[in-house]
């Protein structure tokens, strides 16, 4: 009744659009976004503000704006179907974006606010930053500035680059021996050299 | 930056500053190249001469071989001074410096020395400066000493070692500085250790008068006083991080984490043999730099 009586009004009857308006197709609100938080709570109601981009959905009690943009169609397929040129969001993929504070995990309970298990995130208030992952034992840190170097692994530690493999720093002292050993670091130059223990006779 | 090559073989006159062609002497290397450069002193039996020179240009020294016993500079047992002209900075790297005298002028007497603006620097990375006196004077002196210049002092994976006075001074340091906007100082994996003499021990490891910023950052250095005692320092350092230290009769020593006030336990330090001995309290007591 709202599509036949929305039909008399503007066709027939010649009643003028203005933005101070709300087009009401059904449930579907286009306006701005002040208009559409005005309007009257009706659970069901769909709009788009014409000023942010936004869509809302109405649960009868509150307006509830989505997280995703309107994009405008410029360069789309016509029809409902696009599968040229896959640039923004559909409910498949994202493309060229840039995210910023997204946690990526699956959440136990939508709208929990603990960090969920499995979430990711680029710490960079640390020295040096970190890529952390958060486990059921808390943040747990992902070792970056991995390298791989003839036959081995290297990491960098406080600046100083370490094979994974034998924990022994490519950087040697006045001796000819790793200044780190094993992970285990003696002070001065000379490094006492790391004692392989064989046991007994 | 471009990188040319000296070697004890080689000919000032004839040479090009090539690996094939080499030139001969420090001075030769350090007029002809630019700022930025690095020179190469290429292994040998023999010694590179230190003599007097005035820096004019940001150089590094990088011994060819990493085993810095095979290229070595030597004042021959007499006074000579690298004296900065401006703001330059000059690195030792593989190399050993031995056997010099610093200057006994008046209001000149460190071996590498600058009185003017800066900022200046000298740096030590595996290497080793051994067998060297000072002389202090109006509070100037020393291995290292600038007047008026913020300076960077960098040691790493080095040894500073074997060194006296020639006087009886109680205020003498190996490091001076005087009248600086900053004076850092970056130490890492590496060793200091006075001649153990009498009446002639440098009296402090550093001394600053007037400097308005004075940081020092310390990771796994011992510095090892078998004779008198050396202090940590004459006035004050503005900022302090110094871990995982030893300083083995040193007065004053600063307090970090990991620090120390132990023998190192070198297996045999008036020989130059700066080994740990397995049973030394610095084995494992560092921290990754």
């Amino acid at each position: 009744m709202a599509i036949a009586k929305h039909i008399v009004e503007h066709e027939i009857l010649g009643v003028q659009d203005s933005d101070a308006l709300a087009e009401t197709f059904a449930q579907f609100i286009i306006g701005t976004k002040a208009v559409i938080l005005a309007t009257t709570h009706s659970a069901g109601q769909f709009a788009l503000a014409t000023d942010t981009g936004y869509l809302y959905f109405d649960d009868g009690d509150s307006w509830h704006q989505s997280g995703v943009k309107f994009v405008d169609g410029a360069g789309w397929d016509m029809g409902a179907i696009q599968d040229s040129s896959p640039i923004g969001i559909t409910d498949e993929y994202i493309s060229d974006k840039t995210l910023y504070d997204v946690v990526l995990s699956i959440y136990n309970n939508f709208g929990d606010s603990d960090t969920p298990i499995g979430a990711i995130q680029y710490n960079a208030d640390d020295t040096p930053d970190s890529l952390q992952v958060y486990t059921d034992l808390g943040v747990a840190n992902v070792p970056i500035d991995i390298a791989y170097l003839t036959g081995d692994y290297t990491h960098v530690v406080n600046n100083t680059t370490i094979s994974i493999r034998s924990g022994n720093s490519l950087d040697v002292g006045l001796n000819g021996i790793p200044i780190v050993q094993e992970y285990s670091v003696d002070m001065g130059a000379f490094p006492y050299p790391t004692s392989i223990d064989g046991g007994t006779f | 930056m471009a990188t040319y090559y000296i070697s004890t073989s080689g000919n000032d006159t004839t040479g090009d500053g090539s690996s094939a062609l080499p030139w001969a002497t420090i001075a030769k290397a350090h007029t002809s190249a630019t700022s930025g450069d690095t020179i190469i002193l290429k292994s040998s039996a023999s010694s590179y001469l230190f003599t007097g020179m005035s820096i004019a240009k940001t150089l590094i020294f990088e011994g060819e071989s990493t085993d810095y016993t095979q290229q070595v500079i030597s004042g021959g047992g007499l006074t000579a001074q690298w004296t900065y002209t401006g703001a330059y900075e000059i690195t030792f790297k593989n190399i050993k410096i031995e056997n010099i005298l610093s200057p006994t002028s008046v209001n000149t007497k460190a071996i590498f020395f600058r009185n003017g603006a800066g900022p200046v620097g000298l740096r030590f990375i595996n290497s080793r400066m051994t067998n060297f006196t000072i002389d202090k004077e109006s509070n100037s002196g020393g291995l290292f000493c600038t007047i008026s210049a913020s300076s960077v002092l960098e040691l790493t994976r080095s040894v500073i070692d074997d060194f006296d006075q020639y006087t009886s001074t109680t205020d003498s340091a190996l490091f001076y500085h005087r009248v600086g906007a900053l004076n850092e100082i970056i130490i890492t994996d590496s060793i200091i250790t006075p001649k153990a003499t009498g009446t002639s021990a440098v009296y402090n490891v550093f001394a600053f008068l007037g400097s308005t910023l004075r940081e020092i950052e310390a990771k796994n250095l011992i510095i090892n006083a078998t004779g008198d005692a050396i202090a940590w320092v004459s006035g004050t350092f503005t900022t302090t991080d110094v871990t995982y230290s030893d300083f083995n009769n040193v007065t004053s020593s600063p307090s970090g984490t990991g620090n120390l006030t132990s023998d190192p336990l070198f297996v045999g330090a008036p020989a130059g043999n700066f080994n740990l001995k397995s049973s030394s309290p610095c084995r494992g007591a560092g921290i990754i730099p």
